[in-house]
């Protein structure tokens, strides 16, 4: 058992901070209130003297493990053909990359990895937690999502090779093609007819009875209407990831009530599609009472730095508190793992941040980093 | 004339920090008080904001490798040699970029704008102020520094011709071929001059980083490639700044404490197996031990308008306020030879100045205003949630 006294708790849900105790007991959090006093010399305590405490951060969006920027580094795209939906994140994941202790130690406990936006549907994205030392401990969720990727990437990779897609047009039919074709495989599994067993199209029964959401790269606005338009031929859950131009049509995403997760931010507008990158449209979305989330996208802003990027915004309109809720609880809710992190409640896994001033200001340090009940990173005496 | 009233000055000048007033003429800083009047001049009230001099970023590529264009905003490399002392680097800029405009509303008024480092003598630097619409008037320095890189950026490995440089060994080859070649000629004509047949373009170009008005930029990530810096410093006494510099800390006592460094990027991943030994602490080690330590954006790694947010992360990792401060402002000018104007808020130099509503390295904390040439560039209008959706800057002519 672990008992953290004297915690400034971060409660994710209502937006405030409480002085609490918290127990923590086989990887779960057991109670959450003041003055918890424990008989038992197995007990470990720790003061953390009024430091806020958060629930572990979660990144939305992340290739962490898959993907470095090194020379041969890229697992996460398989460039060869534009739909590989059959292939999965976990598969690509060396829980050795040493950019998970960049991501303990600065408070993101949880993950989504998922394949690269290079093919149009590139594969199944899993859940991770960010300490352990192979795929079993770590996963969550897998498969927890199915990413498909719209705009210049695509295009960019299969027109070099002379091959489809090379437009839009044809990125967009090349999604509804195999939709069409797993969504016939799905009724025909539905009602118990003879088809033969197709590896490509059965990943798409959890995505057609609703278990698992698309996750949907689009930074251009068009590339967003097309992404809802197809989503919603087919009667799909999404989520809107990167979600650029979103900004521009913030009344529209409201309406269709869509999970939006936002950034990298913290980078160079490399590519034409993310040139109109707004730093307020976190806080647009937000007040439009959007669920906003924060990703890293992993190497391309090193996730270490999501906590301070989603800080900085507060200059752009996004109050901390929304800023910590992006980190939080709005993830945790867009990727339907909400039953188990994004808050400090009693039942959830105990996965927590101890900060030693207020959690996303520049300077500030993480001291304490809990995982599953364990502690996997300390920093002080 | 422009007359800033009630400011918490921080003038980066013999750390002194002055409540008052600076009035601005032509361009120019004035007079600094703790209470000015003057009879007609524009008066703007600062109601006790933190005022510091524009910060300047030491080494990027703003406006040479522009945003959200792709392939065809890139002039950095002239991929065709890879000796290019000729090049010029404010011959690549097109001060339209967007990254010019954020800088300004994150405080930044001064770069310097350096060629890209995939070649090993990339061309000259060029130190520039973020704001104005005629790039001559906007140039601090033209040729501010000679930019040579060694390390595997430089190799031509995907290159189908084979060429050099392929090893270390060809890249310093040819960087000291190069140079005792220049250096002859350079000893050859100072006194006689030279005709036409032997008049030479390239060794013409570095002739300055022999009579030291011209300094030598060496870009490098590892200690070995540091240790080559040095060691063709003292070969050819050259007017050294080291960048990047991501193993200096290593090789800390074999570095001279007169050369500027210029550290950084920090806030990236480490995107290359040179940059593996990276430690965020190095900044803060440095200027502990009397380094002129200079916090660089290199920016399009770094979005340059976050250079502020590479000193707060400094000093997460320990480096004091006070240098953290320096290190954007004061030491990046006198490293690159433009103290003279630039830097420090003092009278006679030129009225670049940023104001913040709270320490300016703070997450909250947003830029008031900026002033470039004496020149309001930025200035915030209130709560600034851009009703149109307009993320650019609001400037002023």
């Amino acid at each position: 058992m672990l008992l953290l006294k004297n915690c400034n708790v971060f409660d994710s849900l209502e937006g405030q901070f409480f002085l609490s105790d918290i127990l923590i007991e086989d990887g779960k959090i057991k109670k959450v209130k003041k003055n918890i006093i424990v008989n038992n010399l197995d007990t470990n305590v720790i003061d953390v003297k009024g430091n806020t405490v958060c629930p572990g951060f979660i990144d939305g969006h992340s290739h962490i493990g898959m993907w470095t920027l090194n020379d041969k580094g890229n697992d996460a795209n398989e460039c060869v053909k534009p739909l590989t939906p059959a292939l999965r994140a976990i598969d690509g994941l060396n829980p050795h990359d040493e950019a998970f202790r960049d991501a303990y130690s600065s408070g993101i406990t949880t993950v989504m990895i998922c394949p690269g936006s290079g093919n149009v549907i590139g594969g199944q994205a899993a859940i991770i937690k960010t300490y352990g030392s192979s795929v079993e401990e770590m996963t969550v969720k897998s498969p927890a999502a199915m990413k498909i990727a719209f705009g210049e990437n695509p295009k960019n990779v299969y027109s070099a090779q002379k091959k489809s897609p090379s437009s839009r047009m044809s990125t967009a039919f090349l999604i509804r093609e195999m939709l069409n074709r797993a969504e016939r495989y799905y009724e025909e599994e539905k009602n118990g007819s003879y088809h033969e067993y197709d590896e490509e199209l059965e990943v798409f029964i959890p995505v057609f009875n609703g278990e698992i959401p698309l996750k949907i790269h689009a930074h251009r606005l068009d590339d967003i209407m097309t992404a809802i338009r197809i989503a919603e031929e087919f009667g799909l859950d999404y989520t809107l990831d990167h979600c650029t131009e979103g900004y521009m049509a913030a009344d529209y995403i409201k309406e269709k009530n869509i999970p939006v997760m936002l950034g990298p931010l913290f980078s160079f507008a490399t590519k034409v599609e993310t040139k109109d990158a707004c730093a307020e449209a976190p806080a647009i979305f937000n007040d439009k009472g959007i669920l906003i989330s924060f990703i890293s996208d992993h190497p391309f802003m090193n996730c270490k730095f999501l906590p301070l990027y989603a800080g900085l915004l507060s200059r752009y309109g996004l109050d901390m508190i929304d800023g910590l809720k992006a980190l939080t609880i709005n993830p945790a809710k867009a990727l339907r793992i909400d039953n188990r992190v994004g808050s400090i409640e009693e039942g959830k896994d105990a996965d927590l941040a101890v900060f030693n001033g207020e959690p996303l200001e520049t300077m500030t340090k993480v001291t304490l980093t809990i995982i599953n009940g364990d502690i996997v990173y300390k920093d002080f005496d | 004339m422009l007359l800033l009233k009630n400011g918490k000055i921080f003038t980066m000048a013999d750390d002194k920090v002055i409540y008052g007033d600076i009035l601005i003429d032509k361009g120019k800083i004035v007079n600094i008080n703790s209470s000015i009047h003057e009879e007609g001049a524009e008066i703007v009230d600062l109601r006790n904001h933190i005022v510091v001099p524009g910060f300047i970023d030491g080494h990027c590529h703003a406006g040479i490798t522009e945003s959200g264009v792709g392939a065809v905003g890139n002039d950095m490399d002239e991929k065709s040699d890879t000796l290019n002392p000729q090049l010029l680097a404010e011959d690549g800029i097109n001060i339209r970029d967007s990254a010019f405009e954020a800088a300004v509303r994150s405080g930044i008024t001064t770069v310097s704008v350096a060629p890209g480092e995939s070649n090993v003598i990339g061309g000259k630097s060029c130190v520039i102020k973020t704001y104005g619409n005629i790039l001559k008037e906007r140039i601090v320095k033209s040729s501010s520094a000679l930019n040579i890189s060694i390390g595997d950026f430089v190799k031509r490995l995907d290159d189908v011709r084979t060429e050099m440089p392929r090893s270390r060994m060809a890249i310093t080859y040819m960087i000291r071929n190069f140079l005792i070649r220049a250096k002859k000629y350079y000893e050859e004509t100072k006194d006689k001059g030279v005709d036409g047949n032997h008049f030479c373009e390239k060794y013409e170009s570095v002739k300055s980083i022999f009579t030291k008005e011209e300094k030598v930029e060496i870009c490098a990530h590892k200690a070995q490639d540091i240790q080559t810096a040095l060691r063709l410093k003292k070969e050819f006494d050259l007017d050294l700044i080291l960048t990047y510099c991501t193993e200096g800390y290593l090789i800390e006592s074999q570095i001279d404490k007169n050369i500027p460094l210029m550290l950084g990027p920090y806030l990236t991943d480490k995107s290359n197996f040179e940059m593996e030994n990276r430690n965020s602490k190095s900044p803060a080690v440095f200027s502990e031990r009397g380094f002129n330590t200079c916090l660089i954006t290199n920016h399009p790694d770094v979005p340059l308008d976050f250079l502020p947010v590479c000193a707060a992360v400094a000093i997460k990792d320990g480096m004091s306020f006070e240098n953290a401060l320096k290190s954007i402002t004061i030491n990046p000018a006198e490293a690159l030879g433009v103290d003279n104007r630039v830097g420090s808020i003092e009278v006679g130099k030129d009225a670049d100045i940023a104001v913040f509503d709270g320490d300016p390295f703070k997450a909250k904390t947003r830029t008031f205003m900026t002033i470039v040439n004496g020149k309001i560039a930025y200035r915030r209008c209130g709560y600034e949630k851009s009703s149109n959706y307009n993320y650019r800057t609001v400037t002023q002519n």
